[in-house]
Order: C-alpha cells, then structure tokens, then sequence
C-alpha cells in the first residue's frame, strides 16, 4: 500500500497533511480505471469514464475529508456514480432508438480485459453489473468490506451476501462453460 | 457446501482476477497526468472549503453561544435596572419624608419627581413588581416607595403588597392600623377578610385610597411588616375620560341645535315630533355619558390597594441574596424565554422539516433502488 493510500484512513490527520490531487490521481488511476473496466466491460468506455471521474474529482476536491473515506473509497465512490449516469444515458438512448442489444459488450471482439482468459471472461459478461461491482470491489481492488459497502451504498453484511452470490455465479459460470 | 473441486476453481478465478487486473493505459496517465497538472496552487476559496456539515458545526455553537450571552447580558442589565429603581425609591425617600395620613396638605402638594403630568400615554401600562428576595432585599434597604401617580392624568392605580408580621397580636394590630389609616386618607374599606384557622393567621384587605394618598399609603402599609411581594399597575384612562368629555360636548351642542330648531315656527307636527324624538334620544345619550365619565373619573380618584398581612413565613427570603442572584434569576428567565421561543419555532417548523426529510429520503432510497434496477439488468 502506498503512502496516499495509507494517508487517509488516520482519523488524525490534518487538513495541511492532505496529499495533492496529482499524487492522488497518480496512485488510484489503475484503480478507477479497472473498477470501471469491469463495469462496463468496454476498454474505450471506461478510459472515457475515468477522465471523466477525476475531472469531477478535481471540481471536488476540495469536498474531499480524509477523516470520512479514504481516497480510494471516495474516487470509486465517484466513479460509481460516473457509470451510474452513463448507464441511465445509454439507457435513454437506446430506449429513444429502440435498440435492444447491449451496446456494452466490447466492440469487434477486443477484449477490455486482456489478461483474462476467454472462459473467465465470458463467465464475467453474463454476470449482471451490480456483481461484476462488487467482484472488482472486493477481489481485484481488494478493498475492505467496510469501503466496498461504503461505496455501494449498502451495509457491510448486505455486501458480504452480494459478494458471496456473485462469486458463486461466477464459479457456476465458469464450470459450466469447462464443461461445455 | 461448496465442494473440494469447486472451492479450488474458485480460488483459481480468484487468482486469475487478481493478477490480470489490467493497468490503466499510458494515454489515459498522460490525460489524468495533464489533468491533474491544472490544480489550482492555492488555497480554496471560503464557499469552496466550508460545508453543510461544518457550517452547522460552526453555527449551531454559536447560535448557543448567543443565547447564552443574550440571557446573561439581559440578566445583567435586568439586575441594574432593579438596582437603579431601588436607588431611586431610596433617592426620594431621602429627599423627602413621606407624608402621613394626618398630613393631606402635603400630599396634595403632588407625587415625587416623575408624576408632573407628563405621565404616561393613554393605554400604557406601568408595571412593578416585586416578589421574594426582591422584596426582601427592597425592604432591608427602605419602605417601598410605590410608584407615583400623575397628577393631571386620569389612572386606574392598583396596589398589591403581600407582608409578614411577627405573631397573632401584631397582626391583629397592623390590620386595625392599615384600616385607620385608609380612612384617615379619606379612603375606605371594601373588604376584609380576617382568618386565624391555627398558629398562623392571615388578613386579607381590599382597600380603597384617595390616588393622590397612594403612594404615601404603599409606603406606609410597607411599614407595616416585611415586604414579601409587592405588586403595583397603573393604567392611564386619561384619554377614556377625554373621550367622554368629547362626546358630552357634541350631545350638548346636538340638543342645543334641536332646541333651536324646535323653536322654529312653522313646523309641521310630523317635524316637530321627529325632532323631539331626537331631543329625547340625544339627552338620555347624555345622561349615560355623563354617568359613566362620572364613574370613571370616580374610579380614577381612588387606588385599589389589595394588602395581605400573614404571620408565615416567607417561603423565599434568604440575606445572602444580591445582585448575582438577581442575574442569575434575570438571566435564567431570558434564557427560559429563548427556550421557549425556540421549541415554538421547532414545533410550528416540525411537520415541514418531518416532510422535507421524509421527501429527501424517499427521493434517495427510490434513487437507489433505480440504479440497483439498472446494474442488475445489465
């Protein structure tokens, strides 16, 4: 963990130790940009939403109270509400063009998430976004119950249930699809 | 349960997950980077650093804070003032000796300083009070001097005193003596109510005083024992009066004006009936008027004086209360007003503030609710 990652969570620290938003962004780029990869699935749509989430991380920055959340927890929690308000305007634009397909699913057969493997990735596109959340919250950012759940909006056991289900599917998926 | 083999593909797409978390692409670092870089160097504005919840935490101590110095700066100068009338009821005191009932030349002479005539406007109401160490601390220092009635202005002049005598002989005394003098002021005795049920007794007068004798007859009665509670009101009906007067004259110039017109000749009797039909109404309106402007002014020659003579003891009347008391208990009473005030303004705000709460959450959670919908369905 680096030194702004750990920065935050101190309940002692003062406004005047608060890292710079640089030094911020530079920490948690890779963090906002796979939470948002896994959400939509689309390598293009996240780099999109993450320029977007800090840009609306910088306009706020000054909103910014370590003693409340720690950076990371606060950009996702940005970040979550960036994807939120893609999805309802890709919603609307799809229910305005009477278009059913999901436009989220990567573009061509590129893949947004290269390192995985093909049966692993399918699993992941026939999870549900909510799971996909919760999955990249826990496991691939690693961050503790209390900040997952403080960034879904949800209790910690309400988190701990989603999560458990999710991977379950998940698990389902994948053995399904070795079997297959 | 899941099984051994299932729990160890689990841990494999675990893994997997963990280890090709893809890294942010170089373009998007240069972006952020570039980005980041527009920073503003310095410090945030004020409306930029200060938020709903540090405003309130500013604001709700210093909404207390004002409060509290409200009340204590009223109690301070509500204990002043009490000292100030003190000093001048001590003041006049000294300057003259007041009169008794067997020196009415001298009380015709007119109040203290301060009752000219130049007293107070029609429909004001004066008010003093007294009560526990007030009037304890009041009457260690001197009589109560009362307040002074105006002399060219017509008052409705009440007076309430509340004191202790020491034993059932002198309270016998004092209310002979409190009657004496009434009368002695040319006043008299409405009602007297003498009750001696055990040990300790109680001696209810209403009394009736010349308002010229009234505050020589406060301060006298004052004498009488330990002031326990004192109560004075004055109300002007000065202008009351002035209104009977007026309307008096306009009825007597009406019924002149009638009287010149039944004298003209060459009335019809149909005319002639009509008028004296209002000459007849505007003198009885007359006769009314001047009756109720004669009571009135009879009213306002006479003070109401309600004198209570008990042998208990004061349930407060301790020597060791002073100025700070006095404060404190000022203080105390702006606070309690503050306080009041306040839980009014919560009550008529309540159901608003329960409203707009109730709409900001159900607005929230239906939000929430919506973007839950929305991941699971894609």
């Amino acid at each position: 963990m680096s030194a702004v990652e750990s920065l935050p969570a101190g309940r002692h620290k003062t406004c005047a130790e608060r890292p710079s938003f640089a030094a911020v962004a530079a920490a948690h780029l890779d963090d906002v940009y796979r939470y948002l990869v896994y959400m939509t699935r689309d390598g293009n749509v996240a780099e999109d939403l993450t320029a977007d989430t800090f840009e609306r991380a910088l306009r706020n920055w000054h909103r910014f109270d370590a003693r409340r959340a720690g950076a990371r927890t606060w950009l996702c929690q940005l970040a979550r509400s960036t994807a939120l308000d893609h999805f309802r305007a890709e919603e609307r634009r799809r229910r305005r063009e009477d278009r059913y397909a999901r436009e989220t699913t990567p573009a061509d057969g590129e893949s947004a998430l290269p390192g995985l493997s093909p049966a692993l990735e399918r699993a992941l596109a026939e999870l549900s976004a909510a799971e996909r959340e919760v999955i990249v919250l826990r496991i691939v950012l690693e961050l503790d119950g209390d900040a997952a759940a403080n960034v879904l909006g949800i209790s910690r056991t309400a988190c701990s249930t989603r999560l458990g289900r999710a991977l379950q599917r998940l698990e389902q998926k994948v053995s399904a699809d070795a079997l297959a | 349960m899941p099984s051994p083999e299932n729990g160890a593909r689990l841990h494999e797409v675990l893994e997997e997950l963990r280890a090709s978390a893809p890294p942010a692409p170089e373009h998007l670092r240069a972006r952020i980077d570039q980005l980041a870089a527009a920073e503003p160097a310095g410090r945030h504005t004020f409306r930029e650093r200060i938020s709903l919840r540090g405003a309130l935490l500013v604001l709700a101590p210093a909404v207390v804070v004002i409060g509290l110095g409200a009340a204590v700066i009223g109690g301070i100068s509500g204990a002043g003032r009490t000292d100030e009338i003190e000093e001048a009821a001590v003041g006049r005191d000294a300057e003259s000796s007041a009169p008794t009932p067997r020196d009415p030349a001298r009380n015709q002479s007119g109040p203290a300083a301060g009752s000219d005539g130049s007293g107070p406007a029609p429909s004001t109401v004066w008010k003093a009070r007294a009560t526990g160490e007030t009037a304890e601390v009041a009457r260690r220092r001197a009589p109560s001097a009362g307040l002074p009635p105006a002399r060219r202005r017509a008052q409705d002049y009440r007076a309430s005193l509340r004191l202790r005598v020491d034993g059932l002989d002198n309270l016998s005394r004092r209310t002979k003596d409190a009657i004496r003098m009434t009368r002695g002021w040319g006043g008299y005795v409405v009602s007297v109510d003498y009750d001696i049920p055990g040990r300790q007794g109680d001696a209810r007068l209403e009394l009736r005083v010349p308002v010229q004798h009234v505050q020589a007859a406060v301060q006298r009665f004052s004498e009488l024992g330990t002031i326990l509670a004192e109560d004075i009101a004055i109300r002007d009906v000065q202008g009351q009066l002035d209104r009977y007067t007026r309307d008096l004259l306009a009825l007597r110039e009406r019924i002149a004006k009638l009287r010149a017109d039944l004298r003209e000749p060459g009335l019809s009797e149909r005319e002639r009936a009509h008028l004296e039909l209002r000459l007849a109404r505007a003198r009885r309106a007359l006769a009314e008027r001047s009756a109720e402007r004669a009571a009135l002014a009879r009213r306002a020659s006479f003070a109401t004086v309600s004198l209570t003579l008990t042998t208990r003891q004061a349930a407060v009347a301790t020597d060791s209360e002073g100025r700070v008391e006095r404060a404190l208990e000022d203080a105390g009473s702006v606070l309690a007003k503050e306080v009041a005030f306040g839980l009014y303004a919560l009550i008529v705000a309540a159901p608003f503030l329960v409203l707009a709460a109730a709409a900001f959450f159900a607005t929230r959670v239906a939000r929430r609710r919506a973007d839950e919908r929305l991941l699971e369905r894609i």
